[in-house]
């Protein structure tokens, strides 16, 4: 590639000391480049261009002046003009320099061994989410991430590379954050959200503003995440936050409005179609007198009412607000950057709830004079507040379309005589969380000669969640006469503290053909996590209902403190020879409290290796390849996700007292021989670039083994529990071919279109389990089949003598029970992906990415239960069994009276019949980004942009929504619209 | 290649220190929630703790807690004693309905829970046996709670479920692939753990909270069971030996379920300070259509007039739609102090125990006696009954008005006495089957030793 130098102004010759003010904006093919170094040649003397590529620096005439930035050739100029436009090139040797963090280390991108995947901050910005996990969704090979519910402050769920796990728990990744780990367990008391949230999970990583970071990296096979050991099994994603750089003082200052709605709404009954069921239901069931708590059919309630209450309970309009502060700058070798952000979200339920959420981010950097001694230090602390219902109204839409008014006429709720149960009286038991979350970490590095160096990083994290629920008198049906005497509050108040600090030991050494790289290092970790909880009833007014003081009786019901200690040794040693053949070795001994002292420690390790054959002499002349390299991994990852003091045989203490003294109670089954659950890993991978760089693809496959599987082993309640800790002697395997691709479309002086794609295609097998029949699981699973599989009863349609769902009867017994729910029906993703679009013209770019879920999975029937009982249902419902449709989807109604419908209904449920395509193509994000580059403008940008997330939905499923499903409100669609304006 | 050398054995060395000084590091302290199982068998207070927690699980789960969601409000509704009123979906509502499946909750969590209960009699019973530090009185005492609870709780399976495992230990190893008993050999193996508690058990100071199981209880159920077995001589021995000691009385009508109750022989006294039995959560409601259930019309009906107890225990809220409730039990909340206890057995079923048990021995002067008795305090009139059959008649409807809404006597009554298909006469969905509810599916699935699922699920 040739240099180009634009050179747009005349040029002018002045004395030579003579200082001036030199100006201009640096590109490169695609548009202006922000943070391109621009500096007096040989001097500290030197700025930073802005997010235009403007850049502005007082120098003498005739010095030289120099650009920089990774991944482009540095060039030099003499000074002669006022104005210097300037276009970079990429460097293709340079971009070996892209730099990726593998947590312990770095490595160039081109020679790393292991799987890694990374997102920066310039895709996390496009999107206007609160939780960084949603601002990977459909970026990653390998990572399926789907959200749990559309309620801000909620959790997602996150798989790499597939359930390792039959434990759903014990898939969670590691996360680490600048280096610390940060439990991602819920922070949440399930009993005070669990109505709330999928199973109450609230996400830590909430607390962490997406707009605070630089990048994520998530590290998938044995060669990246075996220097994790024990914790490295399910992948770790790597959080790292902005950095202050440069020396300008720079302010940023960006707003965004947004709006969100539920994704995708039902279509339901209207009042007539749903009578009609009903009044067939009763016919059916031979009842011509309505009892007299049929309501809606028996005349109480206005045959001719109709609301939708799906727009009534979650069709609000939820506004989002989001403002971010920054400031940066430095001299020479200090830098800081300061930002501070506030967000605040409504929700679509109806009622005036919402979250808020204050976070403030200090990142000081420095380096010593002689470039010896470097610390850096990052700071976060955020606030978050959530103040919702307690209860989703979500599964409340269901209610009968003439059911009656809300409210009465004087503003009071109505019930209608006693004969609504109004769905709104649930609004008066409040949830309200104050979530506190602190963090810091320091890094002290020291070079003890060139080929040594010698850190430690030592982090504090503490986070506390206070959460309250409220369930006063008056969410109850007054005809229980109860008064506030019955009204409670419960507290609960979550405390997890830790800290780390990790030495660590460098050492790296070159020889005429290779170079060494070697690290060592320990890791000391400990948490705590306190938890109280109080409950306070009888209460003398409703009034008084946030004061527990105030209640005449109060309950502790919880009061524990459990601790985790873990400490590691671990080590890399890392050989490249000729810059072709590189050979990566990592690993770890750990050691957790987690095991009993018989256990407490297992050793994990990894090989990885690459070949960069393109630079093999035979390749020299090929030009159409840029780039290609094999590499390959091998290795042993655990998970010590097993919750803290499993090993002990304990009593514990019970909330409640009889007459006043204290009660113990059994904990568990006891059980103390489990250790470390272990999973192989392997993979090999295949990475090209042609055409200078045009193309990129790598093509990987792995497969992973994950054997001696901890886990609750379900039992009979005859036990008198429902499981005991143990490791089951199966083995559960995942494999997968992920693809990635990048073009350069089009790359044109003003135009340019770029396409990234993503593909994942997994697979998940039981390969091997001891006495699967005769265990347990024996109904679960299936050798040879995935985890994720449900045996389920095989349907066969709507009878058309009986008029009732029908099913194989595989003993031919003439009865259907649990000895013909033998089906194989898998739930479970089949391929998952995105196509990312980067369009840029001019001062014009648009981004926008499409995700794709390939999927079966339970559609909305799953969470009904007989066509025909009091509660609405979907439009397609209609298409029900009657004497003039017998060739019907769904069964005749009945109102519960038929115990054979019941029977044949639940049956149902637990069939194939009700799992079907849970597939959708969702544009996922989507940004169109206007910059203004004005001359009154001078040293500042101001872009302005407009946002969106989860706009387009395109599915097939019968249901709310293909991603979230559960009765817990759908994922939302979100528009917005905002600045960003830099000085 | 020499210095690599040098750094691996420093690195080795460094690796070394590391392990040996940290190997402690990851050994932590007992959380302080919770208590060493060895510890909790070394003294008095401890041990009497974890039977405490026997109570605290009774009066919140399984077969004997008020709740809506327990056994007892179930039975009424399965039977003919509650009339669901709500329309929303609840486990009682398909009690109610005769749609009980293998996969209703009620149907797992109380089958669930009961055998959790039986679980920590088992681990008590274990942990005292291998214990040295408690003192063999108080030793006898918990284990023959243990034991009484552990009979009474299966004792109650059999007569929910029909055959179900009998379990005597808390190894899970045995127990998750155990095997059903034969329901009256259920009932038979309960008679004799209650016997050997019988013997080990203290009898009650009378001027104690009639809060624990002592001899007294163990003998009303023994009385019970002896009558459901129709071992017609015992069961009225031991229901005498109740209505001859002086420690019980019967009470006024409208005294008998405060907490002070002289009929009472076994009572779970409130978990909060200054609470009343849950029983009136479940059943008083204050204006109509009631909330969850009401009671039925033909219990309404049962009743003679005059009965002092349709005006004492029953309310009527509604006098035109004939909505009423139970009102045994008032008090909903709380009070200063409590004034009501929930009773689990009193006295006067050893009365009707008495009476019935006389009646099939042909000593009929007997039967009046103790059906008069209960009769009288209740403001009716003295029978004269000559034949069992009319005995059998006059106690079962005697049992009716007298026990109704609690813990189910109304349906075991009738399932003894093979009665339960005259329950299709005002309950046009019962089905001979609901006499035996369906083993829980899942139960099934993890243990297949207790198939075949029950008739008709």
């Amino acid at each position: 590639m040739c240099v180009l130098i634009l050179l747009l102004c005349s040029v002018k010759s002045y004395a030579q000391e003579k200082m001036l003010t030199l100006n201009g904006v640096v590109k490169d093919v695609n548009g202006p480049l922000a943070g391109v170094l621009v500096w007096q040649t040989d001097t500290e003397n030197g700025t930073q261009t802005n997010e235009l590529g403007f850049y502005t620096i007082k120098i003498p005439m005739n010095a030289q002046v120099t650009f920089e930035q990774l991944g482009y050739k540095p060039q030099t100029f003499t000074v002669k003009t006022t104005t210097l436009n300037v276009t970079m090139t990429a460097d293709e040797n340079m971009l070996d320099e892209m730099v990726i963090n593998a947590g312990y280390y770095t490595v160039k991108d081109k020679e790393r061994t292991g799987s890694i995947s990374k997102i920066t901050a310039k895709e996390i910005g496009q999107q206007p989410v609160a939780n960084p996990l949603a601002a990977m969704q459909g970026r990653m090979a390998g990572v399926n991430i789907t959200q749990n519910s559309g309620v801000p402050g909620g959790g997602f769920d996150i798989q790499i590379r597939g359930r390792n796990s039959l434990r759903t728990e014990g898939n969670a990744p590691l996360y680490i954050v600048d280096g610390v780990p940060y439990a991602s367990q819920s922070i949440s008391d399930q009993s005070l959200s669990g109505l709330l949230f999928s199973s109450g999970n609230v996400s830590p990583l909430n607390s962490i503003n997406p707009n605070d970071i630089e990048s994520i990296e998530v590290l998938k096979d044995a060669d990246a995440t075996a220097i994790y050991g024990s914790r490295g099994s399910n992948g770790v994603v790597l959080i790292t936050t902005k950095m202050g750089k440069g020396d300008k003082t720079s302010f940023s200052i960006q707003s965004t409005t947004s709006v969100s709605t539920v994704a995708r709404s039902i279509d339901l009954l209207n009042t007539d179609e749903y009578l009609q069921m009903r009044r067939d239901a009763f016919a059916n069931d031979g009842v011509t007198q309505y009892p007299a708590n049929a309501y809606d059919v028996n005349g109480t309630w206005d045959d001719n009412k109709y609301t939708n209450w799906q727009k009534e309970f979650i069709g609000k309009q939820a506004v989002s607000q989001n403002t971010q502060f920054s400031v940066s700058g430095g001299s020479g070798k200090t830098n800081y950057l300061f930002s501070a952000g506030h967000r605040k979200d409504e929700t679509a339920f109806y009622g005036d709830f919402g979250y808020k959420r204050t976070n403030f981010l200090l990142s000081t950097n420095h380096t010593s004079k002689n470039d010896r001694f470097s610390w850096q230090s990052t700071i976060l602390k955020s606030s978050q507040k959530n103040h919702l219902m307690a209860t989703d109204l979500s599964g409340k839409i269901y209610l009968a379309p003439n059911a009656p008014a809300l409210f009465q006429e004087d503003g009071k709720l109505n019930w209608e005589n006693n004969t609504f149960d109004n769905p709104l009286a649930a609004l008066d038991s409040q949830y309200f969380s104050e979530i506190e979350n602190f963090s810091a970490h320091i890094t002290l590095a020291y070079k003890l000669n060139k080929n040594l160096s010698l850190s430690i990083r030592t982090g504090l994290t503490e986070m506390q969640n206070e959460e309250f629920k409220t369930i006063p008198n008056t969410i109850m049906n007054p005809a229980y006469g109860y008064t506030s005497a019955v009204s409670s509050n419960t507290t609960s108040v979550f405390n997890r503290s830790g800290w780390i600090a990790e030495p660590k030991l460098n050492w790296n050494f070159s020889t005429e053909n290779g170079r060494w790289d070697a690290l060592i290092g320990a890791t000391f970790e400990e948490n705590k996590l306190k938890r109280f909880a109080l409950r306070a009833t009888n209460f003398l007014s409703n009034e008084f209902i946030f004061n527990l003081a105030n209640a005449q009786t109060q309950q502790i019901i919880t009061d524990t403190e459990s601790q985790y200690r873990y400490m590691a040794v671990y080590a890399r040693l890392n050989y490249t020879h000729q810059e072709k053949y590189i050979v990566n070795l990592t690993g770890r001994r750990d050691g957790s409290s987690r095991f009993g002292p018989n256990n407490s420690f297992a050793n994990f390790g990894a090989i990885g290796v690459a070949w960069l054959f393109s630079r093999e002499n035979i390749f020299e002349n090929a030009t159409w390849l840029t780039f290609g390299k094999l590499r390959a991994s091998y290795g042993i990852a655990g998970s010590d996700l097993i919750g803290d003091y499993q090993f002990l045989n304990t009593y514990g203490i019970t909330p409640q007292k009889y007459d006043n003294t204290i009660a113990l109670y059994p904990i568990k089954l006891f059980n103390p021989d489990f250790s470390w659950e272990k999973t192989k890993k392997a993979e090999i991978a295949l990475e090209l670039e042609f055409l200078k760089g045009r193309i990129a693809t790598s093509v990987a496959y792995f497969h992973n083994q994950s054997s001696n599987q901890l886990v609750g082993i379900p039992l009979p309640g005859t036990t008198g529990f429902n499981s005991v800790q143990a490791n089951l002697n199966a083995t559960v395997e995942n494999t997968a071919w992920e693809f990635t691709l990048r073009t350069q479309n089009i790359k044109k002086e003003f135009f340019s279109w770029s396409t990234d794609i993503n593909l994942s295609i997994p697979r998940n097998k039981l390969v091997a389990f001891q006495n699967l029949e005769e265990s347990t699981y024996a109904n679960q699973y299936v050798i040879g089949e995935p985890i994720t599989i449900k045996k389920v009863f095989n349907y066969l349609g709507v009878d058309s003598e009986t008029g009732l769902y029908k099913f194989e009867d595989l003993n031919n017994d003439g009865i259907i029970n649990d000895e013909d729910r033998k089906t194989v029906a898998n739930i479970g993703v089949k391929y998952f992906g995105g196509i990312n679009n980067n369009i840029s013209y001019k001062n014009w770019s648009v981004d926008f990415l499409w995700q794709f879920v390939k999927q079966n999975n339970y559609n909305s029937d799953y969470y009904f239960n007989t066509i025909g009982d009091m509660s609405n249902r979907e439009k397609r419902a209609l298409d029900y069994y009657s004497e003039n449709n017998k060739d019907a989807k769904y069964q005749k109604p009945t109102t519960g009276l038929n115990s054979e419908a019941v029977q044949a209904a639940n049956n149902f449920r637990n069939s194939n019949g009700v799992i079907s395509d849970a597939s959708f193509i969702r544009l996922k994000s989507f940004q169109l980004q206007y910059m203004i580059q004005d001359k009154w403008l001078k040293n500042s940008s101001l872009s302005v942009f407009i946002q969106g997330n989860n706009l387009i939905t395109i599915t097939n499923f019968l249901g709310h929504d293909p991603e979230t499903n559960g009765g817990l409100l759908p994922a939302v669609k979100t528009f917005a619209f905002g600045f960003n304006f830099k000085f | 290649m020499i210095m690599k050398n040098i750094f691996k054995m420093r690195y080795l060395l460094f690796l070394l220190i590391l392990c040996t000084a940290c190997e402690e590091f990851v050994e932590v302290e007992a959380p302080k929630n919770q208590i060493a199982n060895t510890k909790v068998f070394k003294d008095d207070i401890t041990a009497k703790a974890a039977l405490n927690n026997l109570y605290v699980s009774l009066l919140t789960k399984g077969f004997l807690n008020g709740n809506t969601f327990g056994n007892g409000y179930i039975l009424g509704c399965l039977t003919d004693e509650l009339k669901v009123t709500t329309n929303q979906i609840t486990d009682y509502r398909y009690f109610f309905e005769g749609a009980v499946l293998s996969n209703n909750n009620a149907v797992k969590t109380i089958w669930n829970d009961s055998y959790h209960q039986i679980f920590i009699c088992n681990n008590i019973i274990e942990g005292l046996q291998a214990s040295t530090g408690v003192s063999s009185e108080v030793k006898n005492q918990i284990i023959g709670q243990c034991l009484a609870a552990r009979g009474i709780i299966h004792f109650y399976l059999s007569q929910n479920y029909g055959d179900v495992p009998y379990v005597t230990s808390s190894d899970y190893k045995v127990n998750q692939s155990i095997s059903k008993t034969n329901s009256a050999e259920v009932l038979n193996r309960a008679i004799v753990d209650l016997q050997e508690a019988e013997e080990i058990l203290l009898t009650v100071p009378s001027s104690a909270e009639r809060i624990r199981i002592n001899q007294e209880v163990v003998q009303a159920f023994l009385a019970r069971m002896y009558l459901y077995t129709q071992q017609w001589n015992l069961a009225k021995q031991y229901a005498e030996l109740l209505i001859d000691n002086p420690t019980f009385e019967l009470e006024t009508i409208d005294n008998l379920f405060l907490k002070t109750s002289k009929s009472a022989i076994w009572q779970l006294k409130p978990l909060n300070e200054n609470g009343n039995a849950m029983e009136a959560y479940s059943y008083v409601f204050t204006s109509s259509p009631a909330p969850n259930a009401e009671l039925t019309q033909s219990l309404l009906a049962a009743f003679e007039t005059n009965d002092l107890r349709k005006i004492n225990w029953i309310k009527v809220v509604n006098a035109s739609t004939a909505s009423t409730h139970s009102n045994k039990y008032k008090i909903v909340g709380f009070t200063t102090p409590s004034q009501e206890y929930s009773i689990i057995i009193r006295i006067e079923e050893m009365y009707l125990i008495a009476a019935e048990a006389a009646a099939e021995l042909n000593d009929f002067n007997a039967t009046n006696t103790y059906i008069n008795a209960i009769r009288n305090r209740a403001g009716l009139q003295s029978l004269n009954i000559t034949n069992t059959n009319d005995a059998v008649n006059s106690i079962l409807k005697e049992r009716r008005v007298e026990l109704f809404c609690e813990f189910g006597h109304r349906f075991y009554d009738l399932k003894r006495r093979n009665k339960l298909n005259e329950l299709l006469s005002t309950k046009p969905n019962w089905k001979p089957y609901l006499q035996n509810w369906p083993i829980p599916e899942v139960e099934l699935n993890l243990n297949p030793n207790l198939k075949p699922q029950n008739n008709g699920y």
